[in-house]
């Protein structure tokens, strides 16, 4: 009896916000550009000339974030009543590209070229908070932001013509997502929504498998074990690198950061269904 | 061209008859988010074995972003969506310590800052009852400095010596969600979730101190071979690319200093206009 009149107090609570209760659907696309990242030396993605019999190696930062790219994602909410709401946004995209090139003189000259990009799958439940009620509908969001990345990494040796192809996978990253936005109406259902979003991530991945070594054309592959083959970055372990932070080399290594951090601006359009209304 | 002028006077009037300036004292307990192994900074635990090549490492993600903050506010609130805010604090942060050994030696490591960090921040309020709920986006602008402690015992000999790392600045963004719960008609206490990404960028590392068994070695060392000038390009004297404690001329390291914490704060209201 006690628990039914809590239910009745509770439905009678929740009863006046279920009038402003709107489900809603949509696609968004936004245009993103990676920050808060940092010099990838483990990566060799850093710009330097190296002179090795002189001992001076001319090193200049590059900070690199793969947060940028272009994202298309549909997404689905709920205003639960004129304060709060919440939304789920599904995504895909493939990441900027960082390239870098360290030039070798002194007593031989050569020159390696790197670059890394990857592909993103992206899921941001989010809390929303609405700040102004009426037109344009002005909120605040605040959410979670999983990903599944994979990324490749491609080296160009000019000495003897010598190109690999790592891919990183496995892992995965948990980050925070922020966003703030307007909605403005078109029509009775449909919304037009801008959105400023900021996600912080990093992903951390399990596993780099060589899947191209050329040497003058040649593939080297077939020669190669599994074990040569395969880089296993762990938590914990016997880590066979010979620095810490070394991430290229087959062995086992300790998991690397790779910083997917990104600002962006998102458009989107909203189809509003009908609101719940209570019986006056 | 007047009657423009007087409808824009009367919407700013309705909108600001809800302005109002504030000021107030807050600490806040924090801890830290999404660092990551500073191998730069030889801040991991390990245990290495150089006949068998044999090295254990374990990842030790370490962000600064921890430890307790204690500052002020200021604030305007300008109508009843938005506001303004600047924050101002103290924070000492949280200490990463690692451990390696070889053998019978132990090599102790550690690393902390103290921080003075400003947080210009755009208020939006949600509901305003009481209490109070609002969230904020700002930026922070953190300055200060880190000391990194080195303590290597072997079985005849001790070693210790400390850097100090500053000069140096951050600059990042902070997201808070809050509430304020009016206690008085001008005294607010104010509870506060804040989460802040930024990340420290030291220009220079002064040797500070250089022991052994005790004995002060710091006379007998030319300043100049124990600092550590961190640029953002140049002629980098690092052994191999992602040294950041040999002295010389490095690449600039990289400090996570993320956190999120929980603000506690009392406010003052000034009169309304």
């Amino acid at each position: 009896m006690k628990i039914q009149s809590n239910c009745l107090l509770i439905f009678l609570i929740a009863l006046p916000n279920l009038i402003y209760a709107q489900f809603y659907l949509g696609a968004s696309s936004s245009a993103n550009i990676g920050v808060n990242g940092r010099s990838l030396q483990e990566f060799l993605l850093i710009d330097a000339t190296v002179n090795q019999s002189a001992f001076e190696n001319t090193l200049i930062e590059k900070k690199a974030s793969f947060g940028g790219g272009f994202l298309i994602s549909p997404l689905i909410g709920y205003q639960a009543n004129k304060h709060i709401g919440f939304e789920l946004q599904v995504g895909r995209y493939k990441t900027n590209t960082v390239s870098s090139t360290i030039t070798y003189n002194n007593p031989s000259d050569d020159k390696v070229s790197i670059s890394m990009s990857g592909k993103v799958f992206t899921i941001r439940p989010s809390i929303i908070g609405y700040i102004y009620k009426s037109k344009p509908l002005i909120y605040a969001k605040l959410g979670a932001n999983y990903s599944n990345c994979e990324f490749t990494t491609q080296t160009s040796r000019q000495k003897n013509q010598t190109q690999t192809s790592i891919l990183i996978n496995g892992g995965q990253s948990l980050g925070i997502s922020l966003g703030i936005g307007s909605e403005f109406s078109l029509t009775n259902r449909i919304y037009l929504r801008t959105e400023l979003g900021y996600v912080h991530a990093n992903y951390f991945p399990e596993k780099g498998t060589f899947t191209k070594y050329d040497v003058n054309g040649v593939n080297q592959l077939p020669n190669m074990s599994d074990k040569q083959k395969t880089i296993h970055y762990v938590k914990e372990g016997n880590v066979e690198q010979t620095y810490l932070g070394a991430a290229l080399d087959a062995g086992t290594h300790l998991s690397p950061q790779i910083p997917i951090s990104s600002f962006g601006l998102s458009i989107a359009l909203i189809y509003k269904f009908n609101k719940r209304k209570t019986k006056s | 061209m007047n009657k423009i002028f007087l409808i824009c006077i009367n919407i700013l009037i309705a909108s600001i008859s809800k302005a109002q300036f504030y000021m107030g004292v807050q600490s806040s307990y924090n801890i830290a988010v999404q660092g990551r192994t500073l191998g730069d900074f030889l801040l991991i635990d390990g245990s290495f074995s150089n006949t068998t090549n044999d090295n254990v490492f374990k990842d030790k993600r370490s962000s600064f972003g921890g430890g307790l903050k204690f500052g002020a506010i200021i604030g305007y609130q300008v109508n009843q969506y938005i506001g303004i805010e600047l924050n101002s604090n103290f924070h000492k942060t949280n200490q990463v310590s690692t451990k390696a050994t070889e053998g019978n030696n132990t090599t102790n490591m550690s690393m902390n800052g103290n921080i003075i960090s400003l947080n210009p921040a755009l208020v939006g309020y949600f509901f305003n009852g009481n209490p109070k709920i609002y969230s904020k986006l700002g930026i922070v602008y953190n300055s200060g400095k880190f000391i990194y402690n080195y303590n290597l015992k072997t079985a005849s000999n001790q070693e210790s010596y400390s850097y100090n790392l500053n000069k140096g600045s951050a600059l990042g963004l902070s997201f808070s969600f809050g509430a304020d719960w009016k206690l008085k008609q001008r005294i607010s206490i104010r509870t506060e979730l804040c989460y802040i990404s930024a990340n420290y960028y030291p220009k220079k590392a002064y040797l500070e101190k250089y022991e052994e068994n005790g004995q002060n070695q710091m006379p007998s060392i030319n300043p100049k071979d124990f600092e550590i000038t961190y640029s953002k390009s140049g002629n980098s004297d690092g052994e191999y690319y992602g040294s950041a404690l040999g002295e010389g001329t490095l690449l600039r390291p990289q400090i996570p200093m993320n956190g999120l914490g929980l603000n506690v704060g009392v406010i003052y209201l000034f009169r309304k206009k």
